[in-house]
């Protein structure tokens, strides 16, 4: 299976608390993301592979969910707003 | 033991349009202690004369068109009856009168920073695009438009919508030939022709605050994005930002110019992150006071330069910080009039009247 492989510049520079709020200090922009958008945006920062967060989050999900396509979801979010760029496909 | 600092600013109205006096006197007050501050207003009705805390003396001034003569001569009477050490002007059009008249002033021992007479020049809105290109930076394309043919002219080439300015304030953005030719009529009965018609761009508007030391350095700068844009265009809200790009666009302007004193840089950051000038205001802006909540208080620096002590090692401002303006009336009484239309100086010269004794109501508890 192909997976996007993301630019993560942008993303680290965020401040991102533990309420799930988020800040881009570039812009003056800020979100509200929900305890698993956190988990996902604080992994990425963290460097972690998607395929680690995707089990991560099935973890935090009780390991009955199928996450891959909401994590490919929320990526594309962050693409759409900017905050990351897709750099390559593999 | 020496007396407190005395500084004169001028551009003391926070109205729809708010000067930058205000933003700047809330700055020498916070760096500054025991500063006093003489207030140079153009108008009886100019807020800042009537807000609790803000001036300490107040004087009306003529307008710069009055002429060099007629506006050095007003500021030596005021400067006889309330001596005072530095004037900072914030307001455009001060700028070339007082670069006649600074000489004068400083025999006075009355300090200021003021850009040169080319920078100045160079960072007028009919030499935005030599400006841009000189300095490596975009600009939208900008046509002088001197009459209504060149206003159809410049639709055609440009395309709609289109940003057609006034000389020195005031932009309108126009969807068509009818909203072009309306803005066009009002914007030159308002400030005279040639106007400019720019090429519109989408994109966010981030402002830059800066000084600069007049050989090519630039210190402070902060940027921020408009939150909230009034009307007129102005930020009646605003974030600090921490965009290198942006600073480093600001920068390269800032110190091209060799620019001296306060100044803001306008740019445009288009969703493909390329980034045009907009314009370079030649004075500190109305929200000053953001930069120096955030950790920068460019007027303190602006008052050393002028007294020849180097400008303070400016430490990185706090991104997040912002301001949302909050209009509030300040109260004046008939006799402020009086004393600054008869004298030209705010001292009450007499007696408030009297309220009329109001009917008393009395309260009827069972």
């Amino acid at each position: 299976m192909q997976q996007a492989s993301y630019d993560l510049s942008r993303l680290r520079s965020l401040a991102i608390s533990d309420t799930g709020f988020v800040f881009d200090p570039r812009t003056g922009q800020s979100f509200t993301v929900n305890s698993s958008g956190l988990l996902v945006m604080k992994s990425l920062k963290d460097g972690l592979p998607i395929r680690t967060i995707q089990q991560m989050l099935r973890d935090a999900l009780d390991g009955g969910h199928s996450v891959e396509d909401d994590v490919e979801s929320f990526l594309q979010v962050l693409l759409d707003l900017g905050l990351t760029s897709a750099e390559s496909v593999r | 033991m020496s007396r407190p600092l005395r500084v004169a600013v001028s551009g003391i109205h926070v109205g729809e349009n708010p000067q930058p006096g205000a933003g700047v006197i809330r700055s020498l007050r916070e760096a500054f202690d025991d500063v006093f501050v003489v207030g140079l207003a153009y108008d009886a009705f100019d807020s800042g004369l009537y807000a609790v805390g803000l001036v300490d003396e107040a004087f009306l001034v003529p307008y710069p068109s009055a002429g060099p003569a007629a506006y050095l001569e007003r500021l030596l009477d005021i400067h006889e009856s309330c001596p005072f050490d530095v004037l900072i002007p914030c307001l455009d059009v001060e700028l070339p009168i007082l670069a006649r008249i600074s000489p004068s002033l400083a025999e006075l021992g009355i300090r200021l920073v003021l850009p040169s007479s080319s920078a100045l020049a160079l960072r007028s809105k009919e030499q935005l695009p030599e400006l841009a290109e000189r300095f490596g930076v975009k600009t939208p394309e900008t046509i002088s438009i001197g009459g209504t043919a060149a206003l159809a002219n410049a639709g055609l080439k440009l395309g709609y919508p289109m940003v057609v300015k006034g000389p020195f304030y005031e932009a309108e953005i126009v969807n068509g030939p009818q909203e072009a030719a309306a803005a066009f009529d009002k914007l030159a009965a308002r400030w005279g022709l040639p106007l400019l018609a720019q090429r519109f761009v989408v994109g966010d508007e981030y402002d830059v605050i800066a000084l600069g030391d007049g050989l090519g350095g630039v210190h402070g700068a902060v940027a921020m994005r408009k939150t909230i844009v009034s009307r007129l265009g102005k930020a009646w809200g605003a974030m600090t930002v921490s965009d290198p790009a942006v600073l480093e666009t600001a920068r390269r302007v800032v110190s091209g110019l060799k620019w001296r004193g306060g100044c803001e840089v306008e740019l445009l950051k288009t969703r493909d992150d390329e980034i045009y000038l907009i314009e370079v205001n030649p004075r500190l802006p109305a929200w000053v006071y953001l930069a120096t909540a955030a950790g920068v208080n460019l007027p303190a620096g602006l008052v050393r330069m002028a007294l020849s002590q180097p400008i303070p090692a400016y430490s990185q401002y706090r991104a997040g910080v912002f301001h949302v303006r909050h209009a509030t009336e300040v109260i004046g009484n008939i006799s402020d009039i009086e004393a600054l239309t008869a004298l030209g100086r705010r001292h009450s010269v007499l007696p408030r009247p009297e309220a009329p004794e109001a009917p008393r109501i009395a309260s009827q508890l069972a």
